[in-house]
């Protein structure tokens, strides 16, 4: 089991314009899913980048004992991997090749032998369901597809800390729920798994917690019942909504309308 | 049901990845053996008519006759310095490509190559002599400094903030004109016989290609291969996009300092010997990634061999357009690349 990530006192920004202020969260556990969701420029895909180390940040980090503001680049990415928002840029590698790729160029997949590195890489396209892919080359490939192998780049090296910025963005509503079906199990392995998403309805579906940020501040913090209400959506996204149990005992969200932009207080 | 085909798509999978390294390992081999026929080609074509058993007759036991001195003095330099050369620049192409992650970067197109010969062009002019120096690697020092200087302010450019891919082959034209115009100043003032070496330059010959020259320039390249090798993981991963290399754990910045460090040396040896040999960098790696996809553990080694052949096979033709002439390499490469070079930008604006 995975010791729980800690986020205290933590800021993040690019120069001269600081997003996240001052951000404490609870105890960010393995076991479940961890949705962050908030309107545009909410500091979401800000704040999983400054946690990658790919923006500069101030504020406490630790994952349980091991300082990550303070380590070095690979010993960060010995512990956690990142899948930003971007899709793979189109080139002429397979998928094989590219998620091989992204194992051997990481601290623990360089010391793997040859075998290993290949079946393991293979292993992550089955549980994707992506295996026929395998030979298909990036620049051949849909959006959806590829955002399919940045998720396979992501889990290849099943690190116990796990960055995911919109994994669902451009897929189809059958892979939509494969993913975050298979994200949660992976949770489910006793690891920490933090998912910006956009489709609130993901959210309160597969999180265990949701955290809603508003102008780089956690707004809401708890269960999808106690975090997302039509309150705080209300608040934050300016629209208002509805949050109902559905004959299946499960949490929805829906948003009857927008208000008008002078009556919603964020810019 | 579901268990069963996916072990045959993963065992199908395997054995399709077997196949494809396999058959980029021929197409290498291929590139290989026709490097090799191209060379002996470029060997045996000449304006003395020399016979091809005379070039292998003096190849094989030197004798103190004009075939003799005419393939160990003036056909087997040029030979060889258009091999190391060509591969030099392709190789400096292809990690330019990958580090600027800008298809249209080569040492040529984005004035690196200008501003080596600015470099090499002031240390003849300034009759440069550092003490310690043999005189021989004044030039290429001189120009690495200037290679250098401004592959850093294209990288500078390259990851600035919300730069698109024209701007760097903006800046990239802006260095290429700028330089070049350094260069014809420099002409303008320069006595009769440094003006000689300086139109040499700018049009690009083997001609005087000798021993220490290509000592200098296959010393740097066989140095450099294997760093270039060694990286190549680090290259490919850089290709899916600056920010996932990082988030694979690899020290983006410093790959990419490297990298351009190497071209720079690359560029500078080459040019500094040779002068302006255009478009080989561009073309060579694109032909290489047609090839053998975009693995760089294939894709270097593949645009070293696909520049040495187009170089090798420029040099044969620019000894038989004019019978009789050896016309200056870089105007055959820069006739034969601007076609491509047109082709690439229309393809990819289709894109």
């Amino acid at each position: 089991m995975t010791a729980p990530l800690l986020v205290s006192g933590f800021s993040a920004g690019y120069r001269q314009r600081p997003v996240v202020r001052d951000l404490t969260l609870p105890a960010i556990e393995p076991g479940g899913i961890t949705a962050l969701v908030g309107p545009n420029g909410a500091g979401k895909s800000t704040l999983l980048r400054a946690w990658a180390g790919l923006i500069g940040s101030s504020g406490v980090l630790r994952l349980g004992d091991i300082d990550l503001s303070a380590a070095s680049l690979a010993e960060r990415f010995n512990h956690l991997s990142f899948m930003p928002q971007t899709l793979p840029q189109r080139v002429g590698l397979t998928l094989l090749e590219t998620v091989i790729n992204a194992f051997k160029v990481s601290a623990s997949g360089a010391l793997m032998s040859r075998t290993g590195v290949h079946d393991q890489s293979m292993a992550v396209l089955e549980r994707i369901g992506i295996a026929h892919l395998a030979l298909e080359r990036l620049d051949r490939m849909s959006g959806g597809q590829r955002q399919l192998a940045s998720l396979a780049q992501a889990l290849v090296r099943q690190p116990k800390v796990l960055l995911l910025d919109e994994p669902t963005s451009a897929l189809d509503l059958r892979y939509q729920i494969l993913v975050m079906s298979l994200i949660h199990d992976f949770a489910l392995e006793g690891r920490i798994v933090v998912v910006v998403l956009h489709d609130l309805n993901l959210a309160v579906q597969w999180a265990k917690q949701v955290v809603v940020l508003n102008h780089g501040a956690a707004f809401a913090v708890g269960s999808p019942a106690a975090a997302v209400t039509p309150e705080v959506l209300s608040e934050v996204y300016g629209v208002d909504a509805r949050v109902e149990t559905c004959s299946r005992g499960q949490v929805r969200v829906y948003v009857d309308s927008a208000r008008p932009l002078a009556a919603v207080e964020s810019p | 049901m579901r268990m069963v085909t996916s072990a045959t798509a993963s065992e199908r999978a395997w054995v399709g990845y077997g196949r494809l390294i396999h058959r980029r390992l021929l197409v290498l081999a291929a590139l290989l053996i026709g490097t090799a026929v191209a060379v002996c080609l470029d060997v045996v074509t000449g304006p003395s008519a020399l016979t091809m058993f005379d070039a292998v007759r003096v190849i094989l036991a030197p004798a103190g006759d004009a075939a003799s001195i005419i393939v160990w003095e003036v056909r087997l330099p040029a030979a060889l310095m258009a091999l190391l050369v060509g591969g030099s620049l392709a190789l400096a192409g292809a990690e330019m490509q990958t580090t600027l992650n800008n298809p249209l970067a080569s040492p040529f197109t984005l004035g690196t190559s200008s501003a080596a010969i600015f470099g090499a062009a002031l240390a003849i002019v300034l009759e440069m002599s550092i003490p310690g120096v043999p005189a021989a690697w004044i030039l290429p020092v001189n120009a690495f400094v200037f290679a250098f200087g401004s592959v850093l302010l294209l990288q500078s450019a390259a990851r600035g903030r919300g730069s698109a891919p024209h701007t760097l082959v903006l800046l990239g034209i802006a260095l290429f004109f700028t330089f070049n115009a350094l260069v014809g100043i420099i002409q303008f003032v320069a006595s009769e016989q440094a003006l000689q070496q300086l139109v040499f330059w700018t049009m690009g010959s083997l001609g005087r290609s000798n021993w220490d020259t290509i000592r200098i320039v296959a010393l740097v390249a066989g140095i450099i291969l294997p760093f270039s090798l060694a990286a190549s993981w680090k290259l490919t991963a850089l290709r899916l996009g600056e920010e996932r290399a990082h988030s694979f754990g690899v020290d983006v910045a410093r790959v990419r300092l490297f990298s351009l460090l190497r071209v720079s040396l690359l560029t500078a040896t080459a040019v500094a010997f040779v002068g302006t040999i255009a478009f080989i960098g561009l073309v060579g790696p694109h032909i290489a990634r047609l090839l053998v996809g975009e693995d760089h553990r294939f894709y270097l080694p593949a645009s070293v061999l696909c520049g040495a052949l187009m170089l090798s096979l420029a040099s044969t033709v620019s000894k038989m357009i004019i019978p009789g002439v050896i016309i200056p390499i870089g105007l055959v490469t820069a006739l034969i690349g601007v076609p491509f070079f047109v082709a690439l930008v229309f393809f990819k604006d289709r894109e």
